[in-house]
Formats: C-alpha cells, sequence, structure tokens
C-alpha cells in the first residue's frame, strides 16, 4: 500500500515522538481547527503535524503523556460514542467531538470557556480532563505550527503567512513600505533560511543595518 | 580581577548595568551577577522568530525555575502559581512574566517606552486629597507623597536620555518655545538626542483623529536609536521588536547602552548564569558583608565585598530581602502596584500593516492624565496617557487577541485571520492599583524553587476604583476608535486576570523615615548600611507612565551617591558640569 504523506516544510515524513497512527489522528484534528478553505491552506499541507510531533519530541518533553494518553482516550471516546476512530468520522462529526471537549466554534461574547474544573463531568468520566487538555493542546500547537517559521517543519512554502499576509523575517522596513497605502501583499515572503543566507554573503552586515533594502 | 571587590551588583538589567557600569568607570571594582546569560548581539541576529521568542518565551523566566504564587486577598488561603503566566502548553506568555534573564534584564525584550513622570506624579498622594477631599482614597490605601521632587530627577532624567539614548521630541524645553505638541510636558533643559522614530500609516490616522477631538497629540519617547547613536544602528522597523531583542542595537538595552563602558574600564567583571539566593550579614547586622549564589553548575559560591546593590527586580528584590532575614521594621514586600493596560485593539478601514515597525513608534495623549482627569470625572483617583500601539504584530500573538466574538477554531477562526489580520491596530494605556494593605508580596510558605529557595507570593486584587480608571481611558479610547472611523474594536477588561505586568514597583519603598520604608532616597538600606536596593521597588506611587526612565534616572542618583559624586549641574557646551566636576572627585 502506498501512503500520500503530508510533509514537513523540509520535506521530510519521519516522526520523532508520535507513532503513525498517533501522527494521522493529531492531523485530522488539527485540519478541522484550521480546515483548508478551498485553497490549499489548511493544517495538514502546512505540516502542522510535524511541528507537533518535533516541539514534543525535543522542547516540550513534558507534553508528551498528554498526547499519549489522550490520543488513546480519544479512540475510546470515539468508538463507543460514534463507532469509529476519529479519523474514521466525517468532518462533521470530528467537528462534533472537538466542540464537545474544546468548546464551540463561537462562544457568547462575554464569556469564557470553561475548559477545566467541571467537577460533576469528570465523575461521570474520568477520560474527561485529558481529553479537554489534548485538544486545548492541539489549538494551541496547531496555530503555533501554522505560523511558525519554517525551520520548526511547519508552515510548508509559508503556507500560513500567504493566507493572512504576513511577509515574514524582515531585517526592517522603508519609509515606502510603512506609507499609506502600501500593498503588504506585494513584499516577498522571506524566512529565516533566507535571512541566513544574506548573513553568509554579507560578512560587513550591510544589509541588516540598512533600512533601505526592499 | 583582584580579590577585593568594591560592589556586587546583583542582576545586569535596567538599573543593575548602569550603576554596575558608573561605578567602574568611576574606579571601584566592581562583579555584576546575573541569572541569565551574558548576550550577544549576534546571539540575536536572526531573532525574527515569533515561535522562539513569543510561544516558547525564550528570554524570560519560567514557573518551574522562578516560580511565583499568586492570590487575590490575604483571606484567600495559600496562592496558587501564577495562573495567568501559563498557557495550555504550560508555557508563559512572555508579556505577563518578570523581565528576561541575562545581561540588559527587561531592557532587552521591552518595547522601550519612556517617560519621565510629569510633577504632580511625586505627589500624587497631596494632589488627590486635596483635590477631592481626604475621604476620596479608599480604605486601607497606603500611597504617600516621594520624598523627591521632579527637580530632583530632572538632571537625572537628562542624563538618562543622552548617556543611553532616547528618540523623541519634547514640548517644554528651556529655550525652545516652538516645541509645543504637549502643554502638560514637566520642564526639561533640553530636548532628546535623537527625533522621533518613523510613524506607520495607522499611527498618524490616530494622531489626526486626536486632532480633530480637540485632543494635544505628541510623539511617544522611545529608548530605541531612531539614528545612529554612539556606535549603535538606527532603528530598522523590522517589526519583531516587543518581546524580541534587537539585531542591529538600535533599541537601548543596558548590555549594549551602559555594560560595555563599565568593562572598557576594566574595574567590571560580568559573571553569567548566576543564582544569588542569599544576602550575607555581619555578626551585628548592621552590615553586609557579600552574597552567595549558585553558579551554572549548582555550585554554591560565596562572594564577598564591600558593599552590595540589589538590581534584580522589584519581586526578586523583596524576595532576596525576605530570604535573607532583612525585614526588621516589616516594610519589605508591601505597597506592591502594577499597571492595568486597558488594551483597546481595533481594525482599521485601510491595511495597517501591523508586522512593521514597532509598537513604541507611536503617538501619545495627556489630556487625561494624572490629577488632569479630575476635571473630566472627579470620582475618577488618577489618569494616564492614552498611547498608540501601531505596530510590531506577528500572527500567532494576533491568534491570541482576537475578539470574544471571532470564531477560535475551524473555518471561521481561518477566515477572520486571513481577512483582519492586516487590519490590526490597537492602544493602551496603563493605570496603576492603589497600594493598600492587601497588596504586597510575602514569602510562598510552602512552595520552592528548584534549588530548594522558598517563592515568592503575591497578593493583589484590582479595586473597585482601580477599575474606574481603566474605565474612563476606555471610554476615552471609544471616542477615538469612532473618530479613526475603525470599523470593528475590542477591549479588554476593566478587571484583567493577571497581576503582573512586568510593571510591578513599590516592594521596597524609599523614604525618610526609617521605620516606614526600606531604603533612602539614593536606595541605601536603612537596615545595613552598605546594601542598596534600586530599581521600581523603590517608587512610593506609580501613575500612568512606563517605570524604566525613572529607574534608570534613580540609578544615577545612586551611582553618584555611592561614588560621592555631586549631581549633574546645568548643560555646558561641554557638557554637564557635574561630570566635568566627578572626573577629578571620585574616591576610590
Amino acid at each position: 500500500m502506498t501512503v500520500d504523506h503530508s510533509k514537513a516544510a523540509d520535506g521530510l515524513t519521519a516522526l520523532t515522538f508520535l507513532n503513525d497512527a498517533e501522527a494521522r489522528t493529531v492531523e485530522a484534528i488539527a485540519e478541522r481547527i484550521i480546515p483548508d478553505g478551498g485553497d490549499g491552506a489548511g493544517a495538514a499541507s502546512a505540516g502542522v503535524v510535524y511541528y507537533i510531533d518535533r516541539s514534543i519530541g525535543g522542547v516540550s518533553t513534558h507534553l508528551q503523556h498528554v498526547y499519549r494518553t489522550g490520543l488513546r482516550a480519544l479512540d475510546r471516546y470515539c468508538l463507543n460514542e460514534r463507532s469509529a476512530a476519529y479519523i474514521g468520522l466525517t468532518a462533521d462529526d470530528q467537528d462534533g467531538v472537538i466542540r464537545h471537549f474544546l468548546g464551540p466554534e463561537q462562544t457568547e461574547v462575554g464569556t469564557t470557556p470553561q475548559l477545566f474544573g467541571d467537577e460533576e463531568g469528570e465523575r461521570d468520566d474520568a477520560d474527561l480532563p485529558i481529553l479537554r487538555r489534548l485538544f486545548a493542546v492541539v489549538r494551541e500547537h496547531t496555530i503555533e505550527g501554522f505560523f511558525c517559521d519554517p525551520v520548526y517543519g511547519g508552515n510548508r512554502d509559508a503556507i500560513g503567512w500567504k493566507l493572512v499576509g504576513f511577509p515574514g523575517a524582515y531585517w526592517g522596513y522603508t519609509a515606502q513600505q510603512m506609507g499609506p497605502g502600501f500593498d503588504g501583499r506585494s513584499l516577498p515572503i522571506k524566512t529565516l533560511s533566507d535571512l541566513r543566507a544574506q548573513l553568509q554573503s554579507l560578512p560587513d552586515n550591510s544589509t541588516f543595518t540598512s533600512n533601505q533594502e526592499s | 580581577m583582584t580579590s577585593k571587590i568594591d560592589a556586587i551588583v546583583v542582576g545586569a538589567g535596567a538599573s543593575g548595568a548602569v550603576i554596575a557600569s558608573e561605578l567602574a568607570q568611576a574606579g571601584l571594582k566592581v562583579v555584576c551577577l546575573d541569572k541569565g546569560p551574558k548576550h550577544t548581539t549576534q546571539d540575536f541576529q536572526l531573532k525574527q522568530d515569533e515561535i522562539r521568542y513569543y510561544a516558547r518565551g525564550s528570554l524570560v523566566p519560567s514557573m518551574d525555575t522562578d516560580p511565583i504564587t499568586w492570590r487575590e486577598t490575604s483571606q484567600d488561603g495559600d496562592g496558587e502559581l501564577a495562573p495567568w503566566a501559563a498557557g495550555p502548553l504550560g508555557t508563559a506568555n512572555p508579556l505577563h512574566l518578570p523581565p528576561s534573564l541575562g545581561a540588559g534584564g527587561g531592557t532587552v525584550h521591552w518595547g522601550g517606552a519612556c517617560w519621565r513622570f510629569r510633577e504632580t506624579e511625586f505627589r500624587m498622594k497631596t494632589e488627590i486629597e486635596e483635590r477631592l477631599g481626604k475621604s476620596a482614597l479608599p480604605e486601607g490605601h497606603t500611597l504617600v507623597d516621594w520624598p523627591i521632587t521632579y527637580a530632583d530627577l530632572e538632571p537625572y532624567y537628562d542624563k538618562a536620555e543622552w548617556e543611553l539614548g532616547i528618540s523623541g521630541r519634547g514640548s517644554n524645553v528651556a529655550g525652545r518655545p516652538e516645541l509645543d505638541e504637549n502643554p502638560w510636558e514637566a520642564r526639561r533643559q533640553r530636548d532628546y538626542p535623537m527625533p522621533p522614530l518613523r510613524q506607520g500609516t495607522a499611527d498618524i490616522e490616530f494622531s489626526e483623529a486626536c486632532s480633530r477631538l480637540g485632543y494635544h497629540p505628541f510623539r511617544t519617547a522611545a529608548a530605541i536609536a531612531s539614528e545612529p547613536f554612539k556606535g549603535r544602528s538606527g532603528c530598522t522597523y523590522c517589526g519583531f521588536c516587543h518581546g524580541y531583542p534587537c539585531h542591529v542595537d538600535a533599541k537601548t538595552s543596558t548590555h549594549v547602552a551602559a555594560l560595555p563602558y563599565g568593562e572598557a574600564s576594566g574595574n567590571l567583571e560580568v559573571r553569567e548564569y548566576c543564582r544569588v539566593y542569599k544576602v550575607n550579614r555581619s555578626r551585628d547586622g548592621a552590615r553586609v558583608t557579600g552574597v552567595s549564589y549558585y553558579d551554572a553548575d549548582g555550585r554554591s559560591v560565596d562572594l564577598e565585598a564591600d558593599r552590595v546593590v540589589l538590581a534584580c527586580y522589584a519581586l526578586e528584590n523583596a524576595r532576596l530581602l525576605l530570604a535573607s532575614g532583612i525585614n526588621a521594621n516589616g516594610q519589605v514586600g508591601k505597597h506592591l502596584m502594577t499597571h492595568a493596560f486597558g488594551f483597546f485593539m481595533g481594525l482599521t478601514k485601510e491595511p495597517s500593516n501591523p508586522y512593521m515597525g514597532t509598537l513604541v513608534a507611536s503617538t501619545s495623549i495627556e489630556d487625561f492624565s494624572g490629577e488632569l482627569v479630575h476635571e473630566h470625572d472627579p470620582t475618577v483617583l488618577w489618569g494616564a496617557p492614552i498611547i498608540s500601539w501601531p505596530g510590531d504584530y506577528q500572527p500567532i500573538e494576533i491568534a491570541h487577541a482576537m475578539p470574544p466574538s471571532a470564531p477560535r477554531w475551524g473555518a471561521g477562526f481561518r477566515d477572520w485571520m486571513r481577512d483582519n489580520y492586516s487590519h490590526v491596530w490597537s492602544m493602551y494605556s496603563q493605570t496603576a492599583n492603589i497600594p493598600t494593605t492587601d497588596t504586597y508580596v510575602d514569602l510562598d510558605p510552602r512552595r520552592k524553587d528548584p534549588w530548594g529557595q522558598p517563592a515568592l507570593r503575591m497578593t493583589h486584587g484590582w479595586g473597585e476604583w482601580d477599575q474606574k480608571m481603566v474605565e474612563f481611558l476606555l471610554g476615552v479610547k471609544r471616542k477615538i476608535a469612532r473618530e479613526m472611523g475603525l470599523t470593528y474594536w475590542w477591549e479588554e477588561t476593566t478587571k484583567p486576570d493577571y497581576h503582573l505586568s512586568t510593571h510591578e514597583v513599590g516592594t521596597h519603598r524609599m523614604g525618610e523615615d526609617p521605620t516606614i520604608s526600606v531604603v533612602d532616597v539614593y536606595g541605601r538600606s536603612h537596615e545595613c548600611e552598605n546594601l542598596y536596593v534600586v530599581g521600581g521597588g523603590q517608587f512610593p506611587s506609580y501613575h500612568g507612565y512606563n517605570p524604566t526612565e525613572t529607574i534608570w534616572a534613580m540609578a544615577y542618583m545612586t551611582a553618584d551617591s555611592i561614588i560621592g559624586r555631586s549631581a549633574p549641574g546645568p548643560v555646558t557646551e561641554h557638557g554637564h558640569v557635574g561630570d566635568r566636576h566627578a572626573s577629578h572627585n571620585h574616591s576610590h
């Protein structure tokens, strides 16, 4: 069987902590948090799962247990309540699961979603706290992985930056660029790797101390 | 370095770096200790990284290593780890933690807002009582006037601006009547050494709207070089400023603006990764003998010196004094004050391109500052400037600052970011809580840090009188938003859930009466004659301004006091009279 994996920003597909099934589930959740709007810009194509995998494999090791035990609990929940694993559900059902643990997409103005401390609910379902935590963590990680510099594995081809019109890593901006009526989307997107390449080619640092670069 | 040390300075941040460098240049042998690394500009060349500095807060301490607990009132039992300082990932929001670790301290990551306090701020208690009556202040308040005046600090404000490098345009400058944008600026002997930073387009809209409303907009002074200054580059407006280190040394961070001058004297040694845990005292307790610290490998080291200067932030200064048993009159940690920001965000009609520039390349109004607010609403105790925050916003930060009405996930979240990110703009103000007998820090009775040292516990809530100040200024911001034609806006609550703003002050109050204050006007301890405790912790009251320029001015005053040097005299074409005098006068 051939599998068409999404890719990290650097084109690699190997995993450093999550197992294959976990990665597929995480990617499916992330894609519902930031879904492709038909323009190719969603969490899966941005490689968000690789940002998450590399984060918990190396920097945020204190969150490994949230993913490992949380994803097991998610499987139990989905099989019990919906008779299929999370990745086997329709998009609408996947959204329903997220809504159940993360709260609705849109909250009423002036209310704060109550994510923790629902003691009554926790008595009924021992998995509730870890599932709530899992979805809060995945949401946070999905935003980071969608808008990070590609060096971190996500934001492949600067998909997230292009979507919102953020030009990325710049040494500076000119007076004309900061002036009225300037179309920021006309700026070429630059990453930290682009800046590092310039550093190496300009040992006198002339570029990054100059304001006039365009 | 010789074995005899004249002064240990604990903390290489805003005040510590200035004092250490001034003492070293005057001939004293100084060792400056900091918990964090000795940053170099090379470390920051690729700092345009929102994961590293915003999401992971790599410059600021974490609740794991530097725990702070909090409770709203002293009736609330034990404190909990500061709940606003850890999101779902367990990482800190870098805005709401104590300043950066390492040389430069908070001046590495700061936005660089630079303010002199106005004359009336130094007598806030008297102004309120005379204007609004003695009963206007809340029951249990501990507000006092400052033991010094604006006139005492003016030469030192001037010194800070010209030594360290501040950009701005004065409005009340001796001999310069053409400079008059801010009618309420306190008199200054000369203008700033550099012109204001370049404004972004949305800031100009703010300024014009304020003028149309009859307010008096002027350019916010900034601790960022707007043009080359003392070998440092001018600002490049890269848009990774607040929360980020500077890649071209334009930002006035003391590791580039102060420490190098001390080190060049050959008298200053900066020791990195040294975590001071105790101030040691003589047998009779009247003097300090030095400090004990853990080095990078966790070994305890004792260091002796003729004097010790604690300069490691209002919170850690208080924690160290308490952990060292230096608190005979019970005043250490009392009178805690911090800022509520009244954040007001909106969407501009034309793109604001918020990824450009720096937040402090901005405009402010003082029409509602301090006592001026009483003319508009005498139930508001004290006002503050309203300050535009026109740029320096990256996408992850904005994803965490969306309006409550916006979707938090799904297609709606994605589309909101797509449609609105490039139109985000904001303004803010800073109002401080009135200190009371129930706003203070002490040692947490149970929680320890990984080195076994007691954690700091904050007791702090926002009073109704504090919320009223925020609400009044939000009302003005709504008027400005309408006048600007913002298409949508949203506001922070008047009772924010954070209690650390990175502007904590008041915890080792200065005063002339040793029974009701911790240090004198020079920061010298009333209890131990060769101990100085400096920084915002000295502030007797707090107002609508960022603290750092005043902290710098006071640091120069402390240095002069230690050296035995008189205050800077009037400026002449050769510089300060006092400076020239001093070069022949130091005695060590």
